[in-house]
């Protein structure tokens, strides 16, 4: 039990400010600071803030002990009354959102640390650190928000953040552009979320406040009982996540998004901003559990994603290109999760995956850092002699991303695979959900097919016949489950390859660049190093939190979050026998062993011909996976292309003919022309004034008498 | 006694600062200190009055004791409102006003005396609950405006602003009066609540005089506020009036003409539309103010010279909020017995005067040594040479056109949305023409800003004054702008109370014990 004497609720706004404070005064002061002023402004801010989650936890543990669903909310006043609506400038620290409070500070903190050896003779430091700063405070808001329009202020604050840090070098064109292209694609995603939020607004009682939305759609008599309204919400939130989560077809920003400092590819395009996505839909639990076909394709979206950036992984050359696509396809598993239903899972697999890709990340970031900015793996190999700390990390979270136990990856991306086939909506208790809806619909199909006042019986045989299709086509769904089983399993398999490709080529076998960076590449500085150091452990022990009931050990993790997850559970089912379990996990063992062997076969036996005679033998696949599937180029003939056309000529004709001339100037020179007729009145005479009045008297008049 | 001296105590201090300047000021040397130091003993004094004003609407006594000297002032939260934005006005012009009337040759004492007379009579114009009282407040009001529109007395501008207002002004006072005798004598009393009392049993035969009356009234209250057709002294003597007291008219004047307005609207003449004769106020409210405002905007549009166009913003300004006045709680029908205004008036008004305060501080720093420089071209370069006062100026601007996040867009939001809540929307095309003339003076308003910031700087060096409390009073301004205009919620309620507060509801409460030996004849004559 925690000796608080008051209540954390008042340590949420603290926590969310002091990061926004840190970049306040970097931001407008950074440049008459000196170099270690700024990194002492922008770590301790952060580590402050860490400390001050950490309280929070404990706190909150110590409160469920009395009450198991405690949650500290703090309301720091009414933004805006309007009608019926209301928004509130207000934090919400449940379970869920203290492990992702715990998660963006503790990782923002140790990439802040590490930034310190990475960026040592940048000359903008100081704006780095602000951004960096305002990016925590910003993601501090999206996972604290305590209604919908709160973490939609966070949601486009951790955008604009992302954007300036892979614009960061904005003197280099292509890093600026690849900063425009995250924001546009992010942008896109986001006009989904917009329209769910007026939506939500709209129907359900005209507030976005998580607890009152919980209430109202858990509540069948308040509930909007059309069940593809609510497929629509849920569908467009979604679109929102695709957008931030980077899943097909939006996740062609992140890639991209690697042009920025490696730091920020550690923080933000890994561990935290792109789980976003992962955490809304999770937040929204209740209202996603509710449609299992929007589930369904959010899991085949997060599938789909998972393997098709796992195989462009496969023969990417740029170290950091290959960890964007494993954070791309590691995020599609965790969308798979929340598609299932496994909520739980998911939010675990963003938890551990947080630690080893940010480790992978850094330990990226000190190659880099150690090579002179050298980015491509062909031309390293053997470095392990050089930067033995980097490499052990780098092993480590090779291992746990792999999913090989007892590291953290095996825990979650298992839980994920199982929970996948063994959950199922449960149909009934959704039908009778929706029973008002079906009453409504079989009266309208009644009266329309009677002509006149229908009469029960035909009412009551309707109703039933359409519950019967519902439950019918929810049941019909569970095949997608096994598809999606089945993808993710072929993911889990070349994630394994691919993260040791990656290592092996690396860290072993012979150096291949020139000795002039040979002899000066050196190991993490102590700041990365330590950073490396406790990613690494956490990579390790990580995922014990979590370990399946199967192990006879009590899941603290699952358990921890149920009070925020309890509805979703309620409507997705499912538990899978032991032995069942047991078999399941042993085949995501044998995959990861099967990958990582192969990757030992083709890469860490020294050099050897058979990757080339492999790409020779297919070279159009081979092409194509290196091209990216030419998804870029796709989009660029068909969507981006055109679009320049049209608004061009939107341009030509509509905004300088009719905008600019019919609308703006022509009203605009007869307002100018009238104007000039008024001022004739005005001629400086009493006289005149006083004829005015009587005007206005006898105006007065007539409409008196 | 103590009781009524109690209540009128933000009245009293003001009164108390204007003698005391008055008394006091032939024995302090005639210099720029002296000057200075009644600009700030004028802030604090009118500061204390909005202290006084914020403690009685906290603890303001119990509800039988909130009518003063015998039903002729009262403490409403409507009264403590108005006075403590009038209060308001006249801190920020005190601020303002020193190094100003320095710079153009005209510091003398007398003018913070004649600032501090106009603000009491304002603040008795808002807390009036009689004929007599508003009558009086008015004309002490009016009187120490005209002397101060003239007060640059080597400019002839100056002096013939202040005569033609003057002239305009009596016109519309001697409207008032004929229009208040009338009400006497068909009531038989001043105070609001017996005129309603007596006007929602009409006698027979009274319906002639009733309209007289009511048009007499109305024609003196749309003077007052600058309505099309009556508007035309005010661009004169805007233009003509030391910068900080035309703010403080657009400010000060506007707060409590539209004060006192609501009282006589929603008051004295609440059961008029009760009556068999089913005034029209409301719609007549609502054609005024259309007409207005586009008449404002239109004009305001050509003006070269940015005081003009201010005054000319001003009447658009004044009809945003004759059509505000007809959004009343609870059914929307104005002149239903127990209609009050809702908060859209007072929280827009506001909006409104501290961005004419701001707008108009930020205009007298340009210029030194008797010039007054407020054409658009001479603002060119003061973002750059004086980036607080071109920011503050910017600000009022963008609060003036009603664009987030400024407080002058949540006034207009509150004013648009009461306004069609009227009826379900009764005046929907008045409020269509009022976005479209918010569109057109967002042109004007913006062209400022350009000039501010975006035109190149010629040849011309233009000096600023620069001076401590002018810099406050800008960054009040600024900070009121910003602030509430983030987080207005707190001060839309506020507003909402004061709008309910129009009757007091311990005045109807007092009367209806007293005086049924007057009504109940007037009721029997009836049957």
């Amino acid at each position: 039990m925690t000796a608080f004497s008051f209540s954390p609720s008042a340590l949420l706004p603290i926590i969310v400010l002091l990061p926004l404070l840190g970049g306040i005064l970097n931001g407008l002061f950074g440049k008459r600071f000196s170099r270690q002023t700024v990194y002492a402004i922008g770590s301790t801010t952060v580590l402050a803030s860490f400390l001050l989650s950490v309280m929070v936890f404990q706190g909150l543990r110590g409160a469920m002990v009395t009450d198991p669903n405690a949650a500290f909310r703090f309301e720091a006043y009414h933004w805006i009354v309007a009608g019926n609506y209301s928004f509130d400038f207000a934090f919400l620290a449940d379970q869920l959102s203290a492990v992702m409070l715990r998660v963006v500070t503790g990782v923002g903190f140790l990439v802040h640390l590490s930034t310190t050896s990475y960026m040592d003779d940048d000359p903008g430091i100081a704006r780095y650190f602000a951004y960096l700063n305002l990016f925590v405070f910003s993601m501090l808001m999206l996972v604290l928000g305590k209604n919908l329009a709160m973490l939609f202020i966070g949601w486009e604050g951790v955008g604009a953040c992302s954007y300036l840090l892979i614009g960061f070098w904005f003197k280099d064109m292509d890093k600026a552009e690849a900063g425009q292209k995250a924001f546009v694609v992010n942008r896109i995603g986001d006009i989904g979320f917009v329209v769910a939020i007026f939506l939500l607004l709209a129907y359900a009682g005209g507030s976005v406040d998580f607890d009152s939305l919980r209430a109202h759609f858990s509540d069948s008599a308040r509930a909007i009982d059309h069940a593809p309204t609510i497929t629509l919400i849920c569908l467009l939130l979604f679109v929102g996540a695709c957008g931030k989560s980077a899943q097909i077809p939006l996740y062609v920003w992140l890639p991209d998004a690697m042009a920025g400092p490696t730091p920020v590819s550690a923080l933000i395009h890994a561990a935290t901003m792109v789980t976003a996505g992962v955490y809304m839909i999770a937040r929204m639990n209740f209202l996603f559990a509710l449609s299992p076909h929007a589930m369904t394709v959010v899991m085949m979206v997060g599938a789909l994603t998972a393997i098709f950036a796992a195989s462009i992984g496969l023969v990417q050359n740029d170290i950091k290109k290959v960890l964007a696509y494993s954070t791309v396809s590691q995020l599609g598993f965790m969308v798979i999760a929340v598609g299932a239903g496994a909520f739980a899972a998911g939010i675990f697999h963003l938890f551990t995956h947080a630690f080893f890709k940010a480790c992978l990340f850094l330990g990226a970031g000190a190659v880099i850092h150690g090579l002179h900015h050298e980015q491509d793996i062909r031309k390293m190999g053997g470095l392990k002699k050089k930067m033995p700390l980097v490499n052990a990390t780098f092993l480590i979270s090779c291992i746990a991303i792999a999913g090989l136990p007892p590291l953290a990856g095996f825990f979650s991306k298992d839980a994920i695979l199982a929970e996948t086939v063994a959950l199922k909506p449960d149909a009934e208790k959704l039908a009778a959900y929706y029973e008002g809806g079906f009453k409504r619909q079989a009266f309208a199909e009644a009266g329309a097919a009677g002509g006149e006042a229908a009469d029960m019986a035909k009412v009551a045989a309707a109703e039933q016949g359409i519950k019967k299709h519902y439950i019918e086509s929810v049941e019909h769904l569970g095949i997608w489950r096994k598809v999606a089983f089945a993808l993710g399993l072929c993911a889990a398999l070349m994630t394994a390859f691919y993260m040791f490709r990656l290592y092996f080529l690396t860290f072993t076998g012979e150096y291949r660049g020139d000795h002039h960076t040979w002899d000066h590449a050196h190991d993490a500085p102590w700041p990365m190093g330590s950073a490396l150091a406790i990613l690494a452990a956490l990579s390790v022990v990580g995922g014990w939190v979590g370990m399946p009931f199967a192990h006879g050990h009590y899941n603290f993790f699952y358990h921890w979050l149920e009070p925020v997850l309890a509805r979703g559970k309620e409507l997705v089912e499912g538990e899978l026998a032991p032995s069942v379990e047991y078999g399941l996990m042993g085949l995501s063992v044998l995959v990861a062993s099967i990958g990582v062997f192969i990757a030992w076969q083709l890469y860490g036996r020294g050099v050897s011909e058979v990757p080339a005679r492999i790409a020779t033998t297919f070279r159009p696949v081979y092409n194509a996976l290196l091209n990216k599937y030419y998804v870029d180029e796709f989009y660029h003939a068909v969507v981006i292309t055109p679009l320049r056309a049209v608004s061009r000529a939107l341009f030509q004709v509509v905004d300088r003919v009719l905008v600019d001339l019919a609308m703006v100037r022509g009203p605009g020179y007869a307002l100018v022309g009238l104007s000039h007729l008024g001022r004739l009145a005005q001629t400086g005479e009493v006289q005149a004034y006083l004829i005015g009045t009587v005007v206005g008297v006898a105006a007065l008049a007539w409409y008196l008498i | 006694m103590l009781h009524d001296l109690a209540l009128t105590s933000p009245l009293l201090i003001l009164l108390f600062a204007a003698l005391f300047t008055l008394v006091v000021d032939p024995f302090l040397p005639s210099t720029t200190e002296a000057r200075s130091f009644w600009g700030r003993f004028g802030a604090g004094t009118s500061a204390m009055a909005i202290l006084a004003c914020a403690m009685l609407w906290k603890h303001g006594g119990n509800e039988m004791h909130t009518v003063a000297f015998g039903y002729h002032l009262s403490a409403s939260p409507m009264s403590l409102f108005f006075t403590a934005l009038v209060a308001m006005s006249a801190m920020l012009t005190h601020l303002s006003s020193p190094k100003y009337l320095v710079e153009q040759g005209s510091s003398y004492g007398e003018y913070y005396a004649l600032l501090h007379f106009a603000t009491f009579g304002m603040a008795v114009m808002v807390s009036s609950e009689s004929l007599l009282s508003l009558f009086i407040g008015l004309e002490i009001m009016s009187m120490s405006i005209y002397v101060l529109v003239a007060f640059k007395r080597t400019s002839a501008a100056s002096v013939e602003a202040g005569m033609k207002y003057f002239i305009m002004g009596s016109v519309a006072s001697a409207f008032l009066l004929y229009g208040m005798a009338f009400l006497f004598g068909m009531s038989g009393g001043t105070s609001f609540i017996e005129i309603q009392r007596a006007l929602a049993m009409p006698k027979p035969g009274q319906g002639g005089w009733l309209h007289l009356a009511v048009l007499m009234t109305m024609a003196a209250f749309l003077f007052k506020v600058a309505a099309v057709p009556f508007h035309m002294w005010t661009p004169d003597a805007y233009e003509g009036a030391p910068t900080p007291i035309t703010g403080f008219m657009s400010s000060g004047v506007k707060v409590a003409a539209f004060g006192a307005f609501l009282k006589i609207l929603y008051a004295a003449l609440a059961g008029v539309g009760m009556s068999e004769l089913h005034l029209p106020m409301a719609t007549m409210l609502a054609t005024f103010g259309v007409v207005t405002m586009t008449v404002g905007n239109l004009l305001a549009l050509t003006q070269k010279s940015v005081k003009r166009m201010l005054a000319y913003s001003a009447i658009a300004h004044a009809g945003y909020l004759l059509l505000g006045c007809v959004a009343s709680v609870p059914d929307g029908t104005l002149g239903a017995p127990y209609a009050v205004p809702t908060g859209a008036v007072p929280f827009y008004l506001v909006g409104y005067a501290v961005a004419s305060l701001a707008a108009f501080a930020a205009l007298s720093t340009v210029g030194s040594g008797g010039e007054e420089l407020t054409g658009e071209a001479q603002l060119v370069g003061m973002g750059r040479r004086y980036p607080f006062a071109g920011a503050v100026l910017g600000l009022a601007m963008i609060s003036l056109a009603g664009v987030p996040p400024t407080l002058g867009f949540f006034g207009k939001l509150q004013l648009l949305r009461d306004v069609l809540a009227v009826e379900n929307g009764k005046y929907l095309p008045h409020v269509i023409i009022l976005v479209l003339n918010s569109l057109v003076s967002a042109y004007y308003y913006l062209r400022v800003t350009v000039f501010v910031y975006m035109r190149p700087e010629g040849r011309t060096e233009r000096e600023y004054v620069r001076e401590p409390s002018l810099t406050w009073a800008m960054g009040i301004a600024m900070a009121a702008l910003l602030i509430i205009g983030m987080l207005p919620y707190r001060a839309m309620t506020m507003a909402q109370t004061a709008g309910a507060g129009v009757r007091t509801a311990v005045a109807s409460r007092h009367v209806a014990h007293e005086l049924p030996a007057k009504a109940e004849p007037a009721a029997a004559a009836q049957k």
